[in-house]
Parts: C-alpha cells; sequence; structure tokens
C-alpha cells in the first residue's frame, strides 16, 4: 500500500526531478536473415521517467516491438546498453531475468498471450505462482485484479470463451499481478474495435494514474496520445522526435 | 533509493509444475493421446518380444524336465545291458564332474584315481573335435588317410609314427588338412595312448559289474527288473559298482512300469483280430489306418480301455491291465508324443546364451523397437514444443525460469511415458502370452514365467518413460532456450 501511495507521490512530482527509470545507450539491434542484415534499431538514446505515460508511435516495422524487447529484457541487443533503474539488464542472470519480468515489467501483447488452458483467474495468478506467492493469496489478489478490469464474475471462463475486449482485460490483470513498476504494451488495442479499445485505455490510464504505474505504451492509435504524457515517434529503428503532450495537442486537432 | 532490488527467481514446487503439466495435457488431449500411443505401440512391441521369448524359454526347460525320466530310463536300460563302448564313455565323462555318480562308477569300474579321469575328461573337446574332422571327410579321403580302420581306432593307428607320417604326408594331396597344428595334434594322440590302459579298464569294470547284473536279473527283461525297482535292488546296484540317486529308484520304476504296460498295449494291437475288431469298432475302413496315434487316442477315452479289455478276453488273452490303467498309460503315451514334437520344435530354437537370455535375433528386435520409440517419441515432443511456441514464450515474460519450461517437458514426457507404458506393456503381455500360445498351446499357459514376466513389464514401463523423457530432453532444451520476444511476434 504504501509503496503504491510512494509512486503516485512520486508522478505528481515536478518534471524537474524526473526518476530515470529506463536509460538506453546506443541501443542497435541487427537481425541477420541469411545474407540479409536488417538493422531493427539503429542507436537508440533514450530516458524514461518513473510514472510517466509513454507512448511510441510509428509505422509498421519501423522496430516499436524490438525495443520493447530489448528494454523489457526479453532480447539482448546487438550493441548498446538498457539501464533499468540504473541496473544495466546485460549484466543480470537468467534467473534474475526471470525475477525481473517476473515482479517488476508487466507486458500486455497485441494477441494477448493468454494461456489456453488455464481459466481468466488461473491465467493472472500464474507470474504469482512464478513469485513463489502461495495459492490463498494468489486466489484473492487474481480477483481483485479481475475486479479491477470488470471481469469478476467471468473468472472460470477460459481465453476461447471470451472476446477479444475480455481477453485483453484479463492480460492487463496479468500483466498487474506481482505489482510490477513498469508496464510495457505492445499494441494493446491492435486487435480491438473502437470502442473496446477505449475502455483498454482508460484501464491503462487508470493504473497509470492511481498507481502509479509506468506505461509504455506502442501504438498506432492517436486517442492514446491524448492520454500518454509524453510521445515518442520512432522510424526506421531511430527515434524521430520526442515531444511532451502539451506541446502537440494543437498539432493533432490541426491534424485530425 | 531503488524501487528495483533484483533477485533471483524462486523455483517452482514440483506439484505446482505438476498442475499445469496436468491441465496442458487434458487441454491438449488429443495430441497427447497420440503421442500416448506412440509409446504404447513401442513398448508393446518390446513387451511382446520380450514376454513371448521368456515364455518360450520356460516352455523348452519344462519340456526338458518333462522328457527328463524317459532319457533317464533309456540311459540305465542301456548300461544295465551293454557293455559301455568308447561313445558312451567319452560322453559320459564329458558332462560328469568330480565325485560324482557318474564319476564314482568310473572310478570304481577303471580303478582309476581322480587324475586319470580328469585326463580323461580333458581329452574329450578334443577327440570330438579330431572325430568330427574324419566324420566329414570323404570316403575316398579316409580311404587314401587310414585304410579301414575308423572312427576312435584311428587314433590307435596313428599313435605309431611310421604311420603317423604317411598320414600327414597325404593329407595335402588330399587337399585338407587336421583342424589344429601337427604339434597338438601329436600331443593328443600320445595322451589318447596313454589312458587307452584306463579306458579299458573301465570297460572291463563294467563288464564284470554287467555279469553282476544278469544274475540279479535272474531271467527278467532290463525294464522288468527297473519295474520292481526298490531300495534293495538299488543296493544290490550298488554293489556292482552303479550308483543311483534315491529318487532314481522311483522314477525310474515309474517309468519303467509305465514303459511295460505301453508295450503290452502296442503288442496286443499288433494280433490281427485285435485290430480287425478295433477297425470294426471304431469305423476305420482300411486296417493300415490303425494307427499307434489312433489306437492310443481311442484308449484314452472313457469306453476305449473297456472295449479293449473285452477285445482282448474274446480274442483269448485277457490282459492283467485293469481300464483306468489302461487309460492312463495311454494318456501318457500320447502326453510323451507331443512333448517329443516340441522338444524338436524346441530344439531348433536358439534358447541358450545371449545377453540376459534373449537370442541375437531377439536382442536385434529389441533395439529396432527401441530406436522405432526413440524417433517415434522425440517426433511428437518436437512438434508439441513447436506448436506451443507463444506459450512458453509466454510463460517466460511472466517469470518462469529455464528449468522450469524443462521440468515441465520433461514431466510431461514422464507422465506420456509412464501411461503409455503402461498401455503397451499390457497390450504386449497380452500378444506376447497369445503369440506364445499359438506355437506350444497349453504348454505355453503351465509355464508362465509369472515373475520374469512381472519383471519383463516393469522394464518395458521403465524402458518406456525414460524413453520418452531422454527424447524429450532435447526438445525440452530447444524450448527452455527459446527467447520470451517470441510472445511479441504477432502472427
Ligand atoms: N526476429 C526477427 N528476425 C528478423 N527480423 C526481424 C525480427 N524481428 C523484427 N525484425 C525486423 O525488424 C524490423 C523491426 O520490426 P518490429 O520491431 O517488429 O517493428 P514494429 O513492431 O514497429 O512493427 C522489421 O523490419 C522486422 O522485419
Ligand atoms: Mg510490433
Amino acid at each position: 500500500m504504501t509503496h503504491a501511495k510512494e509512486k503516485k507521490h512520486g508522478s505528481d512530482e515536478p518534471r524537474e526531478e524526473k526518476a530515470v527509470i529506463i536509460r538506453t545507450r546506443n541501443l542497435r539491434k541487427t537481425y541477420r536473415m541469411g545474407e540479409e542484415e536488417v538493422h531493427a534499431l539503429t542507436g537508440v538514446n533514450v530516458e524514461i521517467y518513473r510514472g510517466e505515460f509513454l507512448c511510441v508511435m510509428g509505422p509498421s516495422g519501423s522496430g516499436k516491438s524490438t525495443f520493447f524487447n530489448m528494454i523489457g529484457g526479453l532480447d539482448a541487443p546487438t550493441s548498446g546498453r538498457v539501464f533499468i533503474d540504473e541496473v544495466d539488464v546485460a549484466q543480470l542472470s537468467a534467473s534474475e531475468l526471470a525475477f525481473l519480468r517476473c515482479q517488476k515489467i508487466g507486458y500486455i501483447f497485441q494477441s494477448y498471450n493468454l494461456v489456453q488452458y488455464m481459466t481468466a483467474l488461473e491465467n493472472v495468478t500464474v507470474p504469482m505462482a512464478f513469485a513463489g506467492v502461495n495459492d490463498d493469496d494468489a486466489h484473492d489478489r487474481g480477483m481483485e485484479l479481475l475486479d479491477l478490469v470488470a471481469l469478476k464474475d467471468r473468472w472460470f471462463h477460459k481465453p476461447i470463451e471470451m472476446s477479444g475486449g475480455q481477453q485483453q482485460r484479463t492480460a492487463i490483470a496479468r500483466s498487474m499481478a506481482n505489482a510490477p513498476t513498469l508496464l510495457l504494451c505492445d499494441e494493446p488495442t491492435g486487435n480491438l474495435d473502437f470502442k473496446t479499445g477505449d475502455e483498454i485505455h482508460h484501464i491503462l490510464q487508470r493504473l497509470n494514474k492511481e498507481r502509479g504505474v509506468t506505461i509504455i505504451c506502442a501504438t498506432h492509435d492517436h486517442r492514446l496520445i491524448s492520454m500518454a504524457d509524453r510521445i515518442v515517434w520512432v522510424r526506421d529503428g531511430g527515434i524521430e522526435r520526442i515531444a511532451n503532450r502539451k506541446d502537440i495537442t494543437v498539432e493533432t486537432g490541426s491534424v485530425d | 533509493m531503488s524501487a528495483f532490488e533484483i533477485k533471483s527467481q524462486v523455483k517452482l514446487p514440483l506439484g505446482k509444475c505438476m498442475e499445469v503439466v496436468l491441465s496442458g495435457i487434458q487441454f491438449r488431449l488429443f495430441r497427447a493421446s497420440i503421442t500416448m500411443a506412440i509409446i504404447a505401440l513401442a513398448v508393446a512391441f518390446l513387451m511382446t518380444i520380450m514376454g513371448d521369448s521368456m515364455i518360450v524359454r520356460e516352455v523348452a526347460q519344462s519340456v526338458e524336465s518333462l522328457i527328463q525320466p524317459r532319457q533317464n530310463n533309456n540311459f540305465w536300460v542301456r548300461r544295465l545291458s551293454r557293455p559301455i563302448d568308447s561313445a558312451d564313455l567319452t560322453q559320459v565323462l564329458f558332462r560328469a564332474r568330480p565325485d560324482d555318480a557318474r564319476w564314482n562308477e568310473y572310478k570304481q569300474w577303471g580303478q582309476a584315481s581322480d587324475e586319470d579321469l580328469a585326463a580323461l575328461q580333458a581329452l574329450a573337446a578334443d577327440e570330438a573335435r579330431y572325430l568330427r574332422f574324419f566324420a566329414e571327410l570323404k570316403e575316398s579321403q579316409l580311404r587314401a588317410l587310414t585304410g579301414r580302420v575308423r572312427g576312435r581306432d584311428i587314433f590307435r593307428l596313428l599313435a605309431d609314427e611310421d604311420a603317423l607320417n604317411a598320414f600327414m604326408e597325404t593329407l595335402p594331396n588330399i587337399d585338407t588338412a587336421i583342424p589344429s597344428t601337427r604339434q597338438e595334434f601329436e600331443d593328443f594322440l600320445r595322451r589318447w595312448e596313454a589312458t587307452r590302459p584306463v579306458r579299458a579298464r573301465i570297460v572291463a569294470g563294467h563288464e564284470q559289474a554287467l555279469d553282476g547284473v544278469r544274475r540279479l536279473l535272474d531271467g527278467q527283461t532290463t525294464q522288468e527288473f527297473l519295474a520292481t525297482l526298490d531300495e534293495d535292488k538299488a543296493r544290490d546296484l550298488q554293489r556292482l559298482g552303479y550308483r543311483m540317486n534315491p529318487d532314481d529308484v522311483r522314477t525310474l520304476r515309474v517309468w519303467a512300469q509305465r514303459q511295460i504296460k505301453t508295450r503290452h498295449m502296442e503288442q496286443s494291437l499288433q494280433d490281427p483280430a485285435v485290430r480287425q475288431r478295433f477297425a470294426n469298432q471304431f469305423g476305420v475302413q482300411d486296417l493300415n489306418r490303425v494307427t499307434p496315434d489312433l489306437f492310443f487316442g481311442r484308449m484314452a477315452t472313457r469306453n476305449g480301455p473297456d472295449w479293449l479289455i473285452s477285445a482282448l478276453s474274446e480274442t483269448g488273452r485277457p490282459t492283467t491291465l485293469s481300464a483306468d490303467e489302461i487309460r492312463e498309460t495311454a494318456e501318457a503315451w500320447l502326453n510323451d508324443r507331443r512333448l517329443a514334437r516340441l522338444e524338436s520344435s524346441v530344439q531348433a530354437m536358439d534358447i541358450t546364451g545371449g545377453f540376459m537370455g534373449f537370442s541375437n535375433r531377439v536382442l536385434w528386435l529389441i533395439g529396432v523397437s527401441l530406436i522405432v520409440c526413440v524417433v517415434g517419441i522425440a517426433n511428437a515432443m518436437l512438434m508439441s514444443v513447436t506448436e506451443r511456441f507463444k506459450e512458453i514464450a509466454t510463460m517466460k515474460c511472466l517469470g518462469a525460469t529455464d528449468g522450469f519450461i524443462m521440468t515441465n517437458f520433461i514431466m510431461e514426457s514422464g507422465i506420456q511415458g509412464l501411461s503409455g507404458g503402461l498401455i503397451g506393456g499390457l497390450l504386449g503381455l497380452v500378444l506376447g502370452i497369445a503369440r506364445a500360445s499359438l506355437g506350444y498351446g497349453w504348454m505355453a499357459f503351465a509355464n508362465l514365467p509369472i515373475l520374469d514376466l512381472l519383471l519383463v513389464f516393469v522394464f518395458s514401463v521403465a524402458a518406456g518413460i525414460a524413453l520418452s523423457v531422454l527424447a524429450a530432453i532435447y526438445p525440452a532444451l530447444a524450448a527452455a532456450r527459446l527467447a520470451p520476444l517470441e510472445a511479441m511476434r504477432v502472427e
């Protein structure tokens, strides 16, 4: 509880004293496909602040997902560094990486990625089991989280019995299982219709505002820009532009 | 102050792993049952082969022990009625062990020492080798080499140096060579010659004993004598140098009695009048078709014996055998007949030696089935991993360690191996018994080596589990090493 309050407090802090939660230095990723080399990231330097809601925009194939994999500790960069809270991810052992993914970062995917043979509740409690939480506590916390995403009375449904929006809400509940500091969302509404996408956006916004969770969200969806604190534009594996929302509201308004 | 304190990930308890695995198997029941079916088939094959060969081996042993009384009877009849010849001598010595019954008999008859007999015994293998060599020669070659002398007498002939020289010179001319060096052959001949007196003494000693036997028989046939064998008579024989095991007294007597009854019944059928009656009674048109098989077959039925008794008294030669005796004798005769048939088929098989008593042929089959098993299971597991790339990657994003993923797959394959193995083992057991019973009928069921079969069953199931786990290790490693970023990919 105090933990959450502390973070909430953190997000309210003036921007001048922003604490950096993720910092990358000259991040490069090159995929080799036979003869051909694909430069997915071409030297990214970025700082992401604790408690902010960051939107990553960019056309398909621009390197958003690759960027996520790097900063989420899901893949190793070809060169360059990622610091999460000043910890060099490259220095972590496999077990520490698992701990990081389990307890410190929540992931939300475009295709939900729920475990098909588990109920909503079981899906939500998987990361808790990995964290060593006992079954009873996991059950209670799981139900709380399902309540948060308004799926409490559907806890026994399997993914196949749920709509896309419900699955994504379950996935959000799951990402929050161990109360992570950071949520990485890779096009969370990419597979959803307009209205359902809105629901997801609002949940993310609530998590950011009420719980102080740092949210990094890749999206095509311009509606999300209005919720973000900052927006990063990515193109061809590099950062094209970074802007505060305040500075661009006029701009998007004119575009629409 | 840092909100990040990075520790090592905790290990998931095995019970939780098992829960995940079981619900996974339940979800993918169809695929899981195909994998299990593959394992079951392989294990069933393994079990069938091993079970069948174990039963057959048991049958063979049982046949051997069942024909043992007959062989023992033959052996004693021979020894009590004719002199020992060189072949008997070698054969008996080949199997005798110092201080057993046969050994002591020879010691007494030949007034020989243990060393004498040991020397004789040591010659047996070489003797067989050289005899086989001579036996395989063509008649013309043999004539050129030894003139008219044949068999063991050749050894005596060649003991003479000149004869040996001539022999050795002739060998190349007829395009052949002895199965050893000349040195060894000469050595053998010398030892053969040196042991000749002992051999002769044994034969002579036994012939003396035979005189005593003739007095004991007092006009009876040997079989009749054995049919009345008792402790006293065994002691009389012992005085003549024969050593008889206490068990033999009874079995020899029983067998001899049966032989006499059998002979009696066979002889009754030789009477044309009885034969004709038999043909009439049992509707056989052709008198030649009245075979012993048919005759004893009828005598083993309920009414057969009564018919024989009345037929024999009608033809003026009433029998002393009761109906029950006739039936029993007929049954024993038929049984013996069946055994003789089994004996030849059992001997045709290679049932001795090899790893764990399995012949090379069977071992080969087992090996092949194991390979089929591994390939099948490895393929199934590999498919299962590739199908679940996304699930595994997601699990890793949620904090699964490589160890958990490995444990997961190993457990899954272990469970599949166990259930497939149990099903396959049972199936194989049934098939193995069925296969053995096709060849050996009731003998297979009468000789089920329950304990051995159980052991083989456990082995097969264990092999199923071990192979499944083994085959899963590579796919499991591949799965564990899978980068979690796979989960990000949108299909
Ligand atoms: N595993 C991979 N192997 C090869 N090329 C890849 C791989 N992942 C991404 N790429 C390439 O890297 C570039 C960036 O991809 P990605 O990060 O997925 O972009 P986005 O998420 O913005 O659509 C693309 O050209 C893509 O084809
Ligand atoms: Mg992407």
